[in-house]
């Protein structure tokens, strides 16, 4: 993994100070606090303390939340799909 | 980094749920497939009824296809569900030493069979090339019949490979080459091999073909000889490492010397073999050659070059010039997928790395779409090259095998599962590079994007007649 920081234009971060966040084990930064939260919590075998557990199951929370709301709007663009395509192929068909 | 802590292990989609998920992912797929099938097989055959389907919705549906199928994947958000597709492997044992001994044997003789039958097909009375040993070892069974095996099943190249067997028996100067030429000779290559395939008469001509052989054995007896095989091989040769690339595919793999199975394209969501930039752009050539290849031959690259020669542009100009131009703009449509993708995840991540990661996934766009372009070729000459292997210096006269018109839709159905492979192995790269899952399926907008685009290039070439290559 390399572990090249760029700056990148999206500041959305909490915190005043906001500097990437570093992982203490392998030093990956991540954009925003949630991303090594999680990182922590998925990518380590390390227990976590009570701390970064309580940040991870936060950021899970809201990763949970942010997932919901994608599937609703995947399920959208699938129906979307599948129905487009059965009215343009009833459409051509009807005038070939 | 893509081991599991305990939160995870404790999946919140219940293991019905994800079945039932994974079902929904494949029955539709198989729905677009087959109206997609379908609609090729009206338009070709004519007969069946008078349903044409045009060109242009048949191209629409099977980008649509892709398209869903990432909108589908992006419902399967289960890490260890993901691990556990992916890792799933069995050892099958040791390959038996005999077995390599006459693998190598057989390489050297193949060669040797094609070096004599194509530089002596005239005095031989051989000239015909569907009755040349050499045309029909080299095009029908290996080019299209051995690279098929490579991904279908394993690369078995490193044994049969014949100027590897004949390498290792000479001694080798071992010269190092420099660390930052990468792999960037091998791109060269390949695209100078298929330039030469596509432009010169080699295909039909006993004799040149011969003659190129020769030259490509001097050639790489003399690099592997001055590099020693491991560097050559696994870094310059284009051919080994299109049949090592293709072979990620492919079940079956050697590790450590033993024979393992693997679900068949699920490698690819690892990326480890692949390092720096030169390796990204040997796979993203592999793919542009076989696109290529096809593309020339159909009647849309006729209507592009025919008003340019007619202005005066020589066409043996055009086709090396579209050679290079279409790569960079494969190369570039890739990076390109992959800065955004790691712009829209807000990664820190370099476009480099994030390239390398997804670079695998392509591999399964190049194999549906070799399968679909040879296949066909492969069976109908098959009983040529059978015949011609059966009695090498007086073959009997070629029989051609008569494929069914539903076949153009075999082609088509390959294209797309190859897409929907890499739309699959891509999500799963994906959520093991970044720690949210949403950051995983956001990286993938892009990359989807394109590959919707490539599977509506494929389709276009695919759904079209083969013509003459025009001008040369």
């Amino acid at each position: 993994m390399s572990g090249s920081a760029e700056p990148t234009a999206n500041d959305a971060v909490a915190v005043p100070e906001a500097g990437p966040f570093v992982c203490a084990h392998c030093g990956r930064p991540f954009a925003r606090e949630a991303y090594l939260a999680l990182h922590y919590g998925v990518d380590h075998d390390e227990p976590l303390d009570a701390e970064r557990r309580a940040a991870f199951e936060t950021a899970r929370e809201e990763e949970e939340a942010a997932l919901r709301q994608f599937r609703l709007k995947a399920l959208l663009a699938l129906v979307f799909t599948y129905f487009g395509f059965l009215m343009l192929w009833a459409v051509v068909n009807l005038l070939l | 980094m893509d081991r599991l802590a305990s939160p995870e292990r404790a999946p919140r989609v219940l293991p019905p749920r994800r079945l039932l998920a994974l079902a929904v992912v494949l029955g539709v797929a198989c729905a677009l497939f087959v109206g997609t099938a379908l609609a090729h097989s009206g338009s070709l055959g004519g007969s069946r009824q008078d349903l044409s389907v045009p060109q242009w919705l048949v191209l629409m549906t099977g980008g649509g296809a892709v398209g869903a199928s990432f909108l589908l994947a992006s419902f399967v958000t289960d890490r260890s569900f993901l691990r556990a597709v992916h890792d799933s492997e069995r050892g099958l044992g040791s390959p038996v030493r005999p077995l390599v001994v006459i693998g190598r044997i057989g390489g050297v003789v193949g060669l040797v069979g094609v070096l004599v039958t194509g530089l002596f097909a005239d005095p031989l009375g051989l000239t015909q090339p569907l009755r040349n040993l050499a045309v029909l070892v080299v095009w029908v069974g290996w080019w299209a019949g051995f690279s098929m095996t490579t991904y279908l099943v394993g690369d078995t190249w490193p044994v049969l490979n014949p100027w590897r067997t004949v390498a290792s028996v000479l001694p080798s100067l071992d010269r190092s080459l420099p660390e930052r030429v990468g792999s960037w000779p091998s791109v060269g290559l390949l695209l100078a091999l298929v330039w030469l395939e596509v432009v010169s008469p080699v295909a039909d001509d006993p004799t040149l073909l011969g003659a190129v052989v020769l030259a490509y054995t001097v050639f790489t007896v003399a690099g592997a000889a001055v590099f020693g095989t491991e560097t050559w091989f696994s870094r310059v040769d284009p051919v080994s490492r299109v049949f090592a690339a293709y072979g990620r595919v492919a079940p079956l793999t050697v590790e450590d010397g033993r024979v393992r199975a693997r679900v068949p394209g699920m490698a690819l969501s690892e990326a480890s073999w692949l390092s720096g930039r030169s390796d990204v752009a040997f796979v993203v050539a592999l793919l542009w050659v076989t696109t290529y290849d096809g593309f020339v031959a159909t009647p849309t690259w006729r209507g592009v070059v025919t008003p340019l020669v007619e202005a005066g542009v020589p066409a043996p100009l055009l086709y090396p010039l579209a050679l290079v131009v279409g790569f960079v703009l494969f190369y570039g449509a890739y990076r390109l997928a992959a800065r955004s993708g790691k712009r829209a995840a807000d990664s820190l991540l370099t476009t480099d790395e994030v390239a390398r990661r997804f670079a695998p996934s392509l591999l399964a766009i190049a194999a549906g779409y070799h399968v679909a372009h040879y296949l066909g070729y492969f069976l109908s000459l098959s009983p040529a090259l059978l015949g011609a292997l059966s009695n090498p210096f007086s073959p009997p006269p070629p029989l051609e095998l008569v494929l069914p018109s539903w076949f153009g839709g075999v082609g088509l159905t390959f294209v797309l599962v190859g897409h929907v492979l890499a739309i699959w192995v891509a999500h799963t790269a994906a959520f093991e590079l970044f720690p949210s899952r949403v950051q995983a399926i956001r990286s993938q907008y892009a990359l989807t994007a394109v590959m919707v685009l490539y599977t509506m290039t494929s389709l276009l070439i695919v759904s079209q007649p083969a013509i003459e290559v025009p001008y040369l």
